[in-house]
């Protein structure tokens, strides 16, 4: 394991040089006869040296200089302990040490990365030409008006439709824009389009998700599943949309996307948990039940009869009795 | 100050706008010779004090009432609504009553009938000079006197007219023309010649005025007067009986036979199960509306008052139909959601009930599928009573629904289960 030091500019942070330690010992030094020559008046002809003390481990020894050694901790150091990353001055020179094992990040794709600003765009699927996702757009913002008449009966159901797609369409924009922002920041490309895109699929996956569970909880409204079930593919589509957003906004692998998409879904698992347990539920004398009816056929509505019904009811009144009962003690 | 001390019939309040006076006034001014109602005031005013409901930690009056004696050892009797909260949260309340020098003296309750709001209280003083209960048969019209303590302004004695007892009551309530104010709750109404007819316990307002009649009050001061009587352990338990006997009384033969069904849009519903039930109905057809609504409410005017918002023996059933005028299937099955979602369950506090539980099922019953919703909530010192709301909607077709809701408070579950298995069957198509 060899280590590598670097020459860094002391305000702007560049690299002006980079030498691998191949042999020790490693002479520091304004002269010319040392294995890292320093153009700076403040640093000595034979100012330090890199050695291997007793436990193996590389050090850096001032050999007797003017200015001596200093790190961030310590000025005039006489002999400091070297581990990657380790920051070290010398003179007015700034040197960085570092394992040349230490982990990379992946490269950032050509058509991603900073460099597709100057170089030529590589092949896009179809999915992603700027017209293909504007027409899906306006698919969605339609799709939502429709939804939107269709969930309400007033006579001025048309307009109140309308007002929400547009409604929806403002918050997409917003949150699209706040994306775009990041991604300019992130990989210096806005990419507005494709975060209103994956904003408005979202939102339609949501509503469409919505409208099966209430169908689900119209027909077996004693199965219990549904209420999960909803719940984990809210999480589920929160995860994606993050993960998706992430894709267009960073140069993260896919599975560090969807650890950002899941973290964040867990973190609103564990507030909505903190949440419900801090909450003090205030007595209610209001009864809360499934009230979703749907147009179906009476054919294809499964039933129960009568005495299953009382059954039920049976059990209820063992549940209200427990409730009695846990408020008396 | 006195806000449980006068009872306002709500159901009857509510439907007020349509309906007309119960009866015109009768005219009491006449040939007979009449003796003074100062004369009257001067007799009887001894035998009335004023009772008042402290607070303990606070030490102030938190309600107030009137009472009369009704024997020679300090007995007294009032409405159970003067001196509920003593009997439900005795911990924080006594009953006080205040004689004519203005002292207070600590006084317990003995007995009461919940479901006739009688209360018998024992004072510790001594009354030498008492009503003594008995039966009166006076005739509509007749002249009467209410005494008591209105709005803690002091003994006051009102004149009125004996109007006979209601129509459509589960339990007998007289009619008295004349102004029964919050306070006077608890006094007595009497002839002139000092025969008690009854004991002041509600009012709608200008004059309609409702007596506990004699017959009730005589029956529980002897039980408190027969040989042998010791006063309860616990009101509670006896409230309790008594409510659970009540609702067998009027719940256990609700539905039976055949019911009185009437055409109601597209659906056959069950209208007045019972003579005590009053119904209304109406109709909303708006111009802007894409859709008609027909309601029908029907309820029984008798509720048990037991503390504050908590109130026993209610049965109200609603209907409402909705049709259709342009709305599609989705549109109509959001509005018909809606309706159904809509919460017309009695409100309640947390120390009389528990939360509501609820459990709902699509349920089939000669072929009609309908979606059924039972929710149940216990009451929390009534051991083996409770409300009950049974929601029903009718579905299975694009155009019409019909939302039907019975009702019932201080209900057993055995009357629950039943009514409810019955009230399935009571909602169709036609």
């Amino acid at each position: 394991m060899a280590m590598i030091v670097e020459v860094v500019h002391p305000r702007t942070g560049e690299v002006r040089q980079r030498l691998r330690v191949d042999a020790l010992p490693f002479a520091i030094g304004r002269s010319l006869e040392n294995a890292l020559i320093l153009d700076d008046p403040h640093v000595d002809a034979r100012h330090a040296r890199l050695v291997e003390d007793e436990d193996g481990s590389l050090v850096i020894e001032d050999l007797g200089s003017v200015n001596k050694l200093a790190t961030s901790m310590h000025r005039d150091a006489e002999r400091i302990r070297l581990r990657s990353g380790a920051e070290v001055t010398v003179g007015r020179t700034l040197l960085r040490f570092r394992d040349e094992a230490e982990p990379l990040p992946p490269a950032l794709p050509l058509h991603r990365g900073l460099a597709a600003a100057h170089a030529s765009p590589g092949p896009q699927r179809w999915h992603e030409r700027t017209p293909v996702r504007l027409a899906l757009i306006a698919a969605t913002l339609v799709l939502l008006g429709v939804h939107a008449w269709f969930d309400n009966y007033a006579r001025a159901g048309a307009t109140d439709a309308l007002t929400l797609a547009l409604g929806v369409l403002l918050v997409a924009v917003v949150w699209a824009g706040t994306w775009a922002i990041a991604a300019r920041a992130a990989l210096g490309q806005f990419r507005f389009v494709a975060h209103l895109f994956i904003a408005m699929a979202a939102a339609t996956l949501a509503i469409l998700f919505g409208d099966v569970i209430a169908w689900g909880q119209f027909l077996m409204p004693d199965n219990g599943v549904l209420g999960t079930l909803s719940a984990v593919a809210n999480l589920a589509l929160l995860s994606a949309l993050v993960a998706w957003h992430l894709a267009n906004a960073s140069a993260l692998s896919r599975a560090g996307r969807w650890r950002a998409g899941l973290t964040v879904s867990g973190t609103v698992v564990v507030l909505i948990g903190l949440f419900a347990l801090v909450e003090d539920k205030p007595f209610s004398d209001v009864p809360e039940f499934s009230s979703v009816i749907r147009n179906a056929p009476a054919a294809i509505i499964p039933t129960k009869t009568v005495p299953e019904f009382t059954a039920a009811i049976v059990e209820l009144r063992a549940d209200v009795d427990e409730l009695r009962a846990a408020k008396d003690e | 100050m006195t806000r449980r001390a006068t009872r306002v019939a709500l159901a009857l309040l509510v439907a007020a706008p349509a309906a007309t006076p119960l009866h015109a006034q009768a005219d009491s001014g006449g040939a007979l010779p009449r003796v003074a109602t100062a004369t009257v005031f001067a007799r009887y005013s001894d035998h009335i004090l004023k009772i008042q409901v402290m607070e303990t930690s606070s030490n102030a009056k938190a309600s107030i009432g009137t009472g009369f004696f009704v024997s020679g050892d300090g007995l007294m009797l009032t409405n159970y609504h003067v001196v509920a909260e003593r009997i439900q949260e005795p911990e924080n309340y006594r009953v006080e009553v205040v004689d004519r020098e203005g002292a207070a003296h600590v006084a317990e309750v003995v007995a009461v009938d919940v479901v006739h709001d009688l209360a018998v209280i024992r004072t510790g003083l001594a009354s030498p000079r008492h009503f003594t209960l008995g039966a009166v048969t006076p005739r509509q019209g007749d002249r009467l006197y209410s005494l008591g303590h209105p709005s803690d302004l002091g003994l006051s004695i009102v004149e009125g007219t004996y109007n006979g007892n209601l129509k459509h009551t589960l339990y007998p309530k007289i009619h008295f023309t004349g102004s029964i104010n919050p306070g006077m709750s608890g006094g007595p109404t009497i002839t002139e010649s000092g025969r008690v007819v009854g004991v002041n316990v509600s009012t709608m307002g200008e004059q309609r005025s409702f007596l506990v009649p004699e017959a009730q009050a005589t029956a529980l001061v002897g039980r408190v007067l027969a040989p042998g009587f010791t006063p309860s352990t616990d009101l509670l338990e006896d409230i309790t009986a008594q409510l659970t006997a009540y609702q067998q009384d009027y719940l256990g033969s609700l539905f039976e036979g055949d019911a009185t069904m009437v055409d109601m849009g597209a659906f056959r519903v069950v209208t007045e199960p019972a003579p005590v039930f009053r119904c209304w109905g109406g109709a909303e057809r708006g111009e802007e509306m894409l859709y008609e609504q027909l309601w029908q409410r029907c309820a029984t005017d008798d509720e048990v008052y037991i503390d504050g918002d908590q109130s026993s023996g209610v049965v109200r059933i609603v209907h409402e139909a909705l049709h259709s005028k342009g709305l599609n299937g989705p549109r109509f099955s959001v509005l018909y959601s809606q309706r159904f979602a809509d919460d017309n369950t009695p409100s309640g506090n947390e120390k009389h009930v528990t939360r509501w539980k609820c459990t709902t099922r699509n349920v089939a019953t000669a072929g009609t599928p309908m979606r059924a919703v039972l929710c149940l909530r216990a009451l929390r010192k009534m051991e083996g009573l409770y409300d009950a709301v049974l929601k029903v909607a009718l579905l299975g077709r694009p155009d019409d629904g019909l939302v039907s809701t019975l009702t019932l408070s201080g209900a057993s579950f055995a009357n629950i289960e039943r009514l409810t298995t019955r009230y399935l069957g009571l909602v169709a198509w036609r």
